[in-house]
Parts: structure tokens; C-alpha cells; sequence
């Protein structure tokens, strides 16, 4: 499985599911959605409890000058407590940016979460707390879990077809994604 | 006039939602669970000196030297029913501080912590609308005359409107929908065997 890509543009991972999974997900675009909304829970439950991509407790403790922010208090953080949440705006905003053939990437579609992301994970001006990315551990334990559903899932749809809740679903997910010319619906 | 509720709106996509969702208690989870997000938000974003009211979260407008003079001068620490409290008396008047996120000289629309604690969100729900707004409510303190709501008013009349959601808070709000679509494609599908 590819590993997880640190550039100051883009911190991103490749995920080849069609190949993980042994299914043909290419034109199940509702699948590798579904699948990699698991994988970014898993990766965001994870960094929480303090531990990085290797299963290792992140560095620890939060440095002194940052403790003693405004910020640091009123989102009622613990210095020993190291899980790379503040407003939680970066763990927040992973989302898979790109589902093409039988392969996602997840990563950030926002520029200031990319460059925090990356001055984390690779230390450049604060101290490197590697979490970004779904070990080979974590991920064979997800594809194991929803092995079955998606085998059942994919199933269904050959012999019912696409209903008109998930076309709908499927659109909104699009426009939600950016994918969509319909103007913005939010605010 | 000062900007009172902010409207988190998703009127088309969630009534659309509603027609296809038949368990309204997915739709109600969602709801609360964007209710709860944005609320805590803005009250930590607020009490950290920051105001959400605009595209990009910006610093609150500095407090003028004389009122930290007053905040500054007036805070005493004692005891009262067995806890150690700090008050200030300023005009004689004897209110509690909310010592976890009040300095005297930081802009963060903190003094006893009241209005910050009221802030509330509410479904609307046959209109799919999440708001947040600060409630009309009494605040404590014996010579509290305003209720939370006139408080937040003078404050945003005052150069100080704190409610909203920034652009990166509707992007999260967002995120919340997504997962929330993503699963229940495939648990409605499921469904059918």
C-alpha cells in the first residue's frame, strides 16, 4: 500500500481499494466513498488518543509558550494530552480529494489545513508529531470488517439497480464535493 | 443594528434529505450534531479573542486602557461558601469572575462568563434550520440589570459582534454532511435484503 506523501502542496495517500478489497469499484463510486469515510474516522480517532501513524504515541508534552495561549485554554486542552487537536479544524477537514477507477486519496482540499499538516508530520517549524495516513494495520482491519457489506452492497445494486434515493444521495455527495455547476446551497 | 442568530441554513439539501431519510431521527442527529459543533465553536473562538462574525475568524477589538484600568483594579480573591472565587467590584458592584478564560486586559467578551455559557442552538426542524442564537434570559448577579441578549447587542453595537460561522467552520459543517451521506448510502441499501 502506497504510504503517505509530504510535500508543502499536498500531504496526500493513495489508496488502491479495488485491489485491497478484490472488487471492481470503479463504477461504484458510493462504495469507495463509504469505505474512505471509514478510513478518515479511523485516522482521526487515532491522532485523538495520541497516537501516530506508526501506532506511536505522538511527542509529548505541548510545549510551555503553547499551553499558556488564550487558544490552548479556551478549547480546554492538556498539555500531556498530545492528540493534534486544537479547533479541530485539521483533523476535522480530511476528505477524500480525489475517487477515480479503484483508487482514493485522501488528504486536504484546503490550503492553511495542507501546510499545517505538513509542518506537523514532517517537523519543519514545530516539533514532528507524524499522524497523517492509515497504516497497513489499520486498513486490513477496516477492509476486513466491511468486506461482507461491500460484497452484499455491490450485489444488490447489480440485481436492483441504482435507486432514486441513492442517485440523489450520489448528487448531493457531488455537489457537496465540488463536483457539481449547481451554485452553493451553504449560507 | 447588531447581528443577533446566526442562521446555519441548509434548507434545499436537508428538505431534500427529509423526503428520502424516513427515520427523521437520523435527520434530528445530524442536526444536533451540527448544533453542537458550531456552538462550541464560536464560544471557544470567542473566549480565545476571536470573532466568527465574517469569511475569516479576526481578533476582537481591543479593550480601551481605562476599562482594563477597571478590570484590572477590581478583581479580589475570597472565599465565599467555602470557594475560593475572585471577584470584581467595579462600581461597587460584586460579581463573580470566570476565572478559566478572564484577564483583565484581553478582549475576549469574558468577564463573569454568562453570556458565552448562554449562547444556545436550536432545530428548527420542519424548516431544517440550526440556529444559534443568545437567549433573552436573565443573567445572575445582584446588580445585573441586563438580560444575555441586551449584553450581546451592546457588545455587537459596540464594535464587538462575535456570532458566526467563518468560512473553515461551514467547510466543517460541510464534512459533517458528507460522512453522514456516505454511510447512509450503503446502510439504505443494506437495508433492502
Amino acid at each position: 500500500m502506497a504510504k503517505p506523501k509530504f510535500s508543502e502542496d499536498a500531504v496526500y495517500q493513495d489508496i488502491e481499494l479495488g485491489k485491497l478489497l478484490g472488487f471492481d469499484l470503479s463504477d461504484a463510486s458510493e462504495l469507495k466513498q463509504y469505505i474512505g469515510q471509514l478510513i478518515i474516522e479511523r485516522i482521526r480517532a487515532r491522532t485523538q488518543d495520541g497516537l501516530g501513524y506508526n501506532g506511536k504515541p505522538l511527542k509529548s508534552p505541548y510545549s510551555s509558550t503553547y499551553a499558556k495561549s488564550p487558544e490552548f485554554k479556551a478549547f480546554g486542552k492538556s498539555k500531556s494530552k498530545v492528540n493534534m487537536t486544537l479547533s479541530g479544524d485539521m483533523l476535522g477537514l480530511i476528505d477524500i480529494i480525489e475517487d477515480k477507477g479503484n483508487k482514493i486519496r485522501i488528504g486536504w482540499d484546503d490550503s492553511e489545513q495542507n501546510a499545517k499538516a505538513f509542518n506537523h508530520n514532517t517537523g519543519d517549524t514545530v516539533p514532528k508529531r507524524p499522524f497523517f495516513g492509515i497504516n497497513n494495520k489499520e486498513l486490513y482491519e477496516i477492509i476486513r470488517e466491511v468486506r461482507p457489506e461491500i460484497k452484499k452492497a455491490i450485489k444488490i445494486k447489480e440485481e436492483d439497480g441504482t435507486s432514486a434515493f441513492e442517485e440523489f444521495a450520489t448528487g448531493l455527495l457531488d455537489k457537496l464535493n465540488g463536483n457539481s455547476e449547481d451554485e452553493g446551497y451553504l449560507r | 443594528m447588531a447581528i443577533l442568530k446566526t442562521k446555519v441554513i441548509y434548507d434545499k439539501l436537508l428538505a431534500k434529505l427529509e423526503t428520502f431519510f424516513k427515520d427523521l431521527g437520523k435527520d434530528e442527529k445530524m442536526l444536533n450534531e451540527i448544533g453542537t459543533f458550531s456552538l462550541e465553536r464560536i464560544r471557544a473562538f470567542v473566549r480565545s479573542g476571536y470573532s466568527l462574525d465574517g469569511d475569516k475568524k479576526k481578533k476582537l477589538k481591543p479593550l480601551s486602557e481605562s476599562y482594563k484600568d477597571t478590570r484590572r483594579g477590581a478583581v479580589r480573591w475570597r472565599t465565599i461558601n467555602g470557594k475560593r472565587v475572585a471577584t470584581a467590584e467595579p462600581d461597587e458592584r460584586l460579581r463573580e469572575v470566570d476565572v478559566r478564560f478572564f484577564d483583565p486586559d484581553f478582549s475576549n467578551l469574558t468577564f463573569t462568563g454568562q453570556l458565552m455559557e448562554s449562547l444556545k442552538y436550536l432545530i428548527r426542524a420542519p424548516k431544517r434550520q440550526v440556529e444559534i442564537e443568545v437567549p433573552d434570559t436573565k443573567r445572575k448577579g445582584k446588580y445585573e440589570k441586563l438580560t444575555n441578549k441586551q449584553v450581546a447587542k451592546h457588545v455587537a453595537d459596540n464594535g464587538r459582534p462575535f456570532l458566526g460561522l467563518d468560512k473553515t467552520g461551514v467547510a466543517r459543517v460541510n464534512a459533517i454532511v458528507k460522512s453522514f451521506i456516505r454511510k447512509e448510502i450503503i446502510k439504505q441499501r443494506l437495508r433492502k435484503r
